[in-house]
């Protein structure tokens, strides 16, 4: 038996290793370098990770297991008790989100721009009741960091608190189960604050068609063995149908190559992310125009929140354009004319908000 | 690449085993210094200098030792210069740890002290000298051993030849013990020490908390290097070499001078045989055995790394096991050892907040709080710190114990082959769980 026992550990050790070796890709390439630093160890560790047979039925099988055992979090990732996956985010280690206010506050006075901050909160924290209380005791008090900013921002821009709003309706689809991102519902509402604090008629949600898509996509959340454990998502496009619109999305790759879309839904196109379907996802540059009554230009920095609103505010401005800090090219910010925009709007999740935005990027902008 | 990844289990492990066997016999310590170096070179690049300089330096005072045989000053001079040269290691790399938090290099404590025995001995004629320079090298660094030991005596480690070993037997004894220790790391240890550090990091001291604070972290370190040690020990034996047993069940011991001989053994036999030997007289007057008790003691602490805390652990179990020897040892025989159990059991856990604290008052705190002076006795924080892996709590307590080992000993004396059996399905059972777990 001994003998059996040593030739078949023997023998899974070695045809796994010999099937993961010659089916896998990605092999690291061996060099001095890379052997010195750490990286070719590494490289090997994740090329095994990423290519042994059977590895998604050995990951569900850890994860049942845990799960079982009692875990409800997953590498900071909170399974809720509605279906829904949420993410956990940690500050990072130094804070740096007074230096991310300084410099909106340097934006704003450089550039006399009219500007309005709205920092978004992620779906763990508004919708704690989903986790173990004494987990949600634990959360990262996204609240109390918002408010900090805004206190730092005052006097400077409008400030726009979205938290209590979000928090007012956390019953309803407002986040994706799967996407650490905003609904278009959670958008609505997120527009509707925003609207309210810039004087704008907000338009009641009855004005708005609604058609859905996507039924029943699993999103980046659930792409590992956590998928069992999440609901799945759908995406939703609110059409304005009090008065005839014509709307035009213009995205601008990182290499400069520019397509344009009309209306602000894609549906023909196979989205890897299906909540591209909003905007036709956004690009480091991408401008809306509106054949509306408003003749204001809005410009938006902001990140992937930005799908759930920006269609109900594309019905307020005659043009928007929206930048990605983080994708956008230096060329890009350089080309983008500040003065031709009546209003400056930042608007990140807390998450983005604290790992820094781009922020400081703003310097490359022109006049 | 660790001796718990996925790169040693389906790469690194396959091929230097099968490089092994079909080295011929005559080169197979040279092969397998090889495989510990290039282990070594691939877990720890930016040390690996520093392990290579070693390595060669011990060897040169072990050859220096042995070609001054005729000039006892200078064999002297080296013996001295040897000892001190290990001990400066040990304490350069833990000073550097504590001031700059920079990792001590992987196997500094095993390579130093392993050393620092080998000196004593040939220094002292009570071993033959190692000439062979890639037997030497494994002898201070088989890759498998830098982890956290079991320390060896250069006779002991040769009591069996090298070549002829290795047989399929051994091999498939060596993989079993080593899966075996896997798991207690990768399922155990780790799933433990994340519930202790949830525990630590919690918002509240409670007297529950501060209780599974500790036995958590006491079922971590025993998991960790218990488990450590079962992997060296089987690939110890996939390589044809024996390594000692380090643990045996301590947690179960009706003493503190039984639990202190349980656990780590080979570091306590380690300082008993170098330290405790040597300084003991013919009749010891009670101030000179609690001296060299509390030596052996604390440096069974310093083991560890050199840290205040380990010390003061150290002084704490040498001050039980000395009431033990003049006067609680009587009492202790007539006490029925479920009480004697219960009695070690809270001590060795009180000795965990010692050796865990990061300060004096944390330690006061909790010490405190595990008597609930000015804690709330538990918290809904607590029950969800523990409730978070229960399996893991609830396997690790049955294996603190021998209950598993002596269903598993009985079934191998009733059916030898269904022993076998149980090691077969067991083992790839394990395998695929450790596995699941790294991925």
């Amino acid at each position: 038996m001994k003998k059996a026992t040593a030739l078949f550990l023997a023998a899974v050790l070695t045809v796994s290793g010999v099937l993961a070796l010659f089916g896998g890709t990605g092999f690291p390439v061996l060099s001095f370098g890379a052997l010195s630093s750490g990286s070719f160890s590494a490289g090997i560790e994740s090329f095994f990770s990423e290519n042994l047979p059977g590895r998604d039925r050995l990951s569900q099988l850890a994860v049942r297991l845990l799960y079982l055992s009692g875990r409800r979090e997953f590498d900071g990732i909170f399974i809720g008790a509605d279906g829904s996956l949420l993410k956990n985010i940690e500050p990072p280690e130094t804070d740096s989100t007074a230096g991310q206010a300084e410099a909106i506050g340097e934006f704003v006075s450089d550039h006399r721009a009219g500007a309005c901050v709205m920092l978004i909160p992620t779906a763990v924290i508004i919708k704690q009741q989903e986790i173990n209380s004494a987990a949600a005791d634990r959360l990262y008090n996204q609240r109390h960091m918002i408010s900090a900013v805004y206190a730092a921002l005052s006097g400077k821009a409008v400030t726009v608190d979205v938290y209590q709003s979000l928090f007012a309706h956390r019953g309803e689809y407002i986040y994706y189960n799967t996407e650490e991102n905003l609904t278009s519902l959670g958008g609505y509402y997120v527009y509707s604050e925003y609207a309210s604090a810039m004087n704008l008629r907000v338009r009641p949600i009855s004005d708005f068609n609604v058609a859905y898509a996507a039924h029943g996509f699993k999103g980046s959340l659930a792409s590992g063995a956590l998928g069992e454990y999440a609901s799945g998502d759908f995406v939703a496009m609110y059409a304005y149908t009090q008065y005839e619109r014509e709307y035009t999305v213009t995205h601008t790759a990182a290499d400069g190559t520019r397509t344009v879309q009309q209306g602000l839904y894609d549906r023909q196109t196979v989205w890897s992310d299906p909540t591209d379907i909003l905007l036709g996802g956004l690009a480091p540059v991408t401008e809306i125009e509106t054949n509306g009554p408003y003749e204001e230009w809005l410009l938006v920095f902001g990140d992937e929140t930005a799908k759930g609103w920006l269609p109900f505010l594309a019905n307020h401005y005659a043009h928007i354009t929206f930048v990605d800090l983080g994708a956008a090219t230096d060329d890009m910010l350089a080309a983008i004319r500040v003065s031709d925009y009546q209003q400056v709007l930042f608007a990140y999740s807390a998450d983005t908000f604290m790992k820094g935005a781009g922020l400081d990027r703003l310097t490359l902008l022109a006049e | 690449m660790q001796l718990y990844s996925l790169t040693f289990l389906y790469l690194f492990l396959p091929v230097s085993l099968a490089l092994f066997l079909i080295t011929p016999a005559k080169w197979r310590s040279a092969v397998l210094f090889w495989i510990s170096i290039a282990f070594y070179g691939l877990s720890q690049p930016d040390q690996f200098l520093i392990f290579c300089t070693v390595l060669v330096f011990q060897y040169a005072l072990s050859e220096g030792l042995r070609r001054t045989e005729g000039n006892l000053k200078l064999r002297k001079a080296i013996y001295v210069f040897g000892i001190m040269e290990n001990a400066g290691m040990m304490i350069l790399f833990s000073a550097l740890n504590q001031i700059t938090g920079r990792a001590i290099p992987l196997g500094t404590m095993v390579v130093a002290f392993t050393s620092l025995g080998y000196l004593v001995d040939v220094y002292k004629y009570d071993a033959e000298y190692e000439t062979n320079f890639f037997r030497f090298g494994l002898f201070l660094g088989f890759f498998a051993k830098l982890y956290r030991g079991p320390l060896v005596r250069i006779d002991n480690l040769w009591k069996k030849p090298l070549s002829p070993a290795a047989t399929p037997e051994q091999i498939g004894d060596g993989l079993v013990k080593f899966i075996r220790g896997l798991a207690k790391y990768v399922l155990l240890s780790v799933p433990i020490g994340k519930i202790c550090a949830d525990l630590k990091a919690a918002n509240e001291l409670t007297v529950v908390g501060a209780w599974m604070v500790m036995i958590t972290f006491a079922m971590k370190i025993f998991f960790d290097l218990s488990g450590f040690c079962d992997m060296a020990r089987g690939l110890g034996l996939c390589f044809g070499l024996e390594l000692p047993k380090n643990f045996w069940f301590p947690f179960q011991s009706a003493s503190v001078t039984e639990f202190f001989s349980r656990f780590n053994m080979t570091v306590t036999e380690f300082f008993h045989y170098y330290v405790y030997d040597n300084l003991k007289s013919e009749k010891p007057t009670p101030l000179q055995d609690a001296v060299n008790t509390s030596l052996v003691c604390m440096l069974a602490g310093v083991w560890f790394g050199i840290r205040m805390n380990f010390i003061v652990w150290g002084v704490y179990i040498a001050a039980f096991i000395l009431l033990e020897k003049w006067f609680l040892g009587r009492y202790l025989e007539r006490i029925p050892r479920f009480f004697t159990g219960i009695y070690t059991f809270c001590v060795t856990m009180l000795s965990m907040v010692i050796f865990s604290a990061d300060s004096l008052g944390e330690m006061l705190r909790y010490f405190g709080a595990m008597f609930g002076f000015g804690a709330n006795f538990s918290t809904a924080e607590t029950a969800y710190d523990i409730s978070g892996s229960v399996i893991p709590l609830i396997a690790g307590a049955i294996l603190l114990t021998n209950f598993m080992s002596m269903l598993i000993h009985k079934l191998r004396r009733r059916s030898p082959s269904a022993g076998g059996a149980y090691d077969f399905v067991m083992s790839a059972v394990l395998l695929a769980l450790c596995t699941a777990y790294l991925l």
